[in-house]
C-alpha cells in the first residue's frame, strides 16, 4: 500500500519539530486521513511509553567488577613496550603535520646525499676533475709542442734548411700564444715549477721568432746550449709524466 | 562553560597528553552510561561489562586522535556502539539464544542486593526489561538509534554522528523501531499491562 507523503512527518510532528506551516498542513491532513491518524496515535503511544520508561543504573556489583577488571586490563596494556607503543602513537597522532614535515625533510636529505655521491656534477671531486679535464688538452698540447721544439733545437747542427726554420718559428709562435694562457692558469694555482718552465720556454720561443734569417743559425746554436744547460727537455718530460699522473689535479 | 564541562574539558586535554589520571576521571564520569548503553544493545550485563571495557581501552589508545570537533560523549558513544555491534555480530555467528524478559529480570535480581529493592524500582526495572526485550526484535541500527534517543537523550544529529548516517536515516530508524515495537507488544499483549 502506497504511503502518503505525510507519513514521514509523523515523528517530527510528535517531536514538535515541524514549522508552523508544516504543522498546520499536518493537522489538516490528520483530520481527513485515517491511515495517518492511526499511525500517529500508535507512534505517539510508543513514544510516550519510551519517554516514561526510566533507565536504571547498572547494578553496583557490575560497576565494581567493571572497575576492578578495567584497572587490570589497562595496566597490562600500558606496561613496558606497550606503554611505549601507546605513548609513541599518542605523540605521533598529536601533531601529525610536524611528523609529515620531518619525514619529508629526511627524504629530501637522503635524496641529496645520494645525489652528491652518484651524480657526476654534484660530487666534490668531480668539480676539480672537470676543471682539470677542461685544461688537459691545452696543457698536453703545450708540453708536446714544447718537447718537439726543444728536441729540434737540440738536434740542430751545421746548416739548417729554410723550411725547417720556418716550421720551428711557427711552432715557437704557437707555443708563445699558448704560454700566455698557461701562465695565467699556473699563476692561479701557484705551481712555481711549471711557471718557471713556461718562462724559460717563452724566452726561447721569443728568441727564435725575433731573429732574422741571417742570425738564425747562431740563434739555434745559442739556444741549443741553453737547452742542454738547463735540461729543459727532461723537464718537459717530467712535467708530462706529472700531468699524466694527475698531480696537477688542482688545475 | 559550566564548571562540570570545564573539568571535563581539562581532563580531555590532559588525557590527550597521556595523563592516566585524567583518563580515569573520564572513565568515572561515563562508566555507568556506557555500561548501560552496551547492556541495552547486548542484553547481558557480563557482555556489556566486557564491551564497555573494550570501548574505554580503545578510547584510551586513540584519545590523541580526538579532534574535539564533536562532543567527547558522542565520540565515546560511537566507540561503544561499534564495539557492541561487533560483539553482537560475533554472538549471532555463535547462535546463542537471546534471553527472555523473565530470565533477564531473574538474573538481575540475583546480581543485586534484594534489600535495596523498592516496589516502584522493581516495577520500573521490569518495564525497562520488557521494553528491552521488545527491542531485541529490531534491527541493530533501529535498536541502537532508539536506545540512544530515549535512554541516553541524544539528538538525531548526535545519533547520526554516532551511527555514521544521515539525520533523516536516524529518524527513519527510530520511527520504524516504534512501529515494530508496537507490533511486538500487540502480539505479546504486554503493552496493556504498562
Amino acid at each position: 500500500m502506497k504511503r502518503c507523503k505525510y507519513h514521514k512527518w509523523i515523528l517530527s510532528c510528535i517531536e514538535g519539530e515541524l514549522n508552523s506551516f508544516q504543522q498546520q498542513e499536518m493537522d489538516e491532513h490528520l483530520k481527513i486521513c485515517n491511515e495517518c491518524q492511526r499511525e500517529y496515535s500508535e507512534t505517539l503511544a510508543m513514544h510516550q511509553l519510551l519517554l516514561k520508561t526510566s533507565v536504571p543504573e547498572p547494578p553496583t556489583a557490575v560497576v565494581s567488577r567493571f572497575n576492578h577488571e578495567f584497572e587490570q586490563r589497562i595496566n597490562q596494556r600500558t606496561s613496558g613496550k606497550r606503554r611505549f607503543g601507546i605513548y609513541l602513537r599518542q605523540v605521533m597522532n598529536r601533531k601529525q603535520w610536524v611528523w609529515r614535515i620531518a619525514y619529508a625533510a629526511v627524504l629530501v636529505m637522503i635524496g641529496i646525499g645520494i645525489g652528491r655521491y652518484y651524480l657526476p656534477w654534484t660530487s666534490p671531486d668531480s668539480m676539480d676533475s672537470i676543471s682539470s679535464k677542461s685544461y688537459n688538452p691545452i696543457l698536453t698540447e703545450y708540453l708536446i709542442d714544447s718537447e718537439i721544439l726543444l728536441l729540434t733545437l737540440d738536434n740542430s747542427s751545421g746548416e739548417i734548411r729554410e723550411n725547417s726554420i720556418d716550421y720551428d718559428q711557427q711552432l715557437a709562435h704557437s707555443i708563445l700564444l699558448k704560454s700566455r694562457r698557461i701562465q695565467t692558469i699556473m699563476e692561479e694555482n701557484t705551481d712555481k715549477t711549471f711557471i718557471q718552465f713556461v718562462d724559460q720556454l717563452e724566452m726561447i720561443c721569443m728568441e727564435l721568432t725575433n731573429r732574422d734569417s741571417k742570425e738564425i743559425h747562431s740563434t739555434f746554436k745559442d739556444l741549443k746550449e741553453i737547452i742542454q744547460e738547463t735540461g729543459l727537455i727532461d723537464e718537459t718530460r717530467r712535467l708530462q709524466k706529472r700531468f699524466d699522473h694527475s698531480e696537477l689535479s688542482d688545475i | 562553560m559550566k564548571p562540570d564541562e570545564r573539568d571535563e574539558h581539562n581532563w580531555i586535554k590532559e588525557a590527550k597528553k597521556g595523563s592516566r589520571q585524567a583518563f580515569d576521571q573520564l572513565v568515572m564520569l561515563y562508566q555507568k552510561s556506557i555500561i548501560a548503553l552496551t547492556y541495552q544493545i547486548l542484553g547481558d550485563y557480563d557482555k556489556a561489562k566486557d564491551a564497555a571495557q573494550d570501548a574505554f581501552l580503545r578510547a584510551f589508545e586513540n584519545i590523541s586522535r580526538f579532534k574535539e570537533k564533536s562532543r567527547f560523549s558522542t565520540w565515546l558513544y560511537r566507540i561503544a556502539v561499534n564495539v557492541s555491534l561487533d560483539e553482537e555480530r560475533r554472538r549471532k555467528r555463535q547462535k546463542t539464544d537471546p534471553m527472555t524478559g523473565l530470565e533477564i529480570a531473574q538474573k538481575m535480581d540475583k546480581s543485586d542486593n534484594p534489600a535495596q529493592h523498592y516496589e516502584q524500582k522493581q516495577q520500573d526495572k521490569r518495564q525497562h526489561e520488557y521494553v528491552l526485550q521488545a527491542m531485541q526484535g529490531l534491527s541493530k541500527h533501529q535498536r541502537t538509534a532508539t536506545v540512544l534517543k530515549y535512554f541516553h537523550e541524544k539528538s538525531f544529529k548526535e545519533i547520526s554522528r554516532i551511527l555514521n548516517c544521515s539525520e533523516s536515516t536516524a529518524r527513519t530508524h527510530v520511527f520504524r523501531a516504534l512501529q515494530n515495537m508496537r507490533h511486538y507488544f500487540e502480539d505479546n499483549s504486554q503493552y496493556e499491562e504498562m
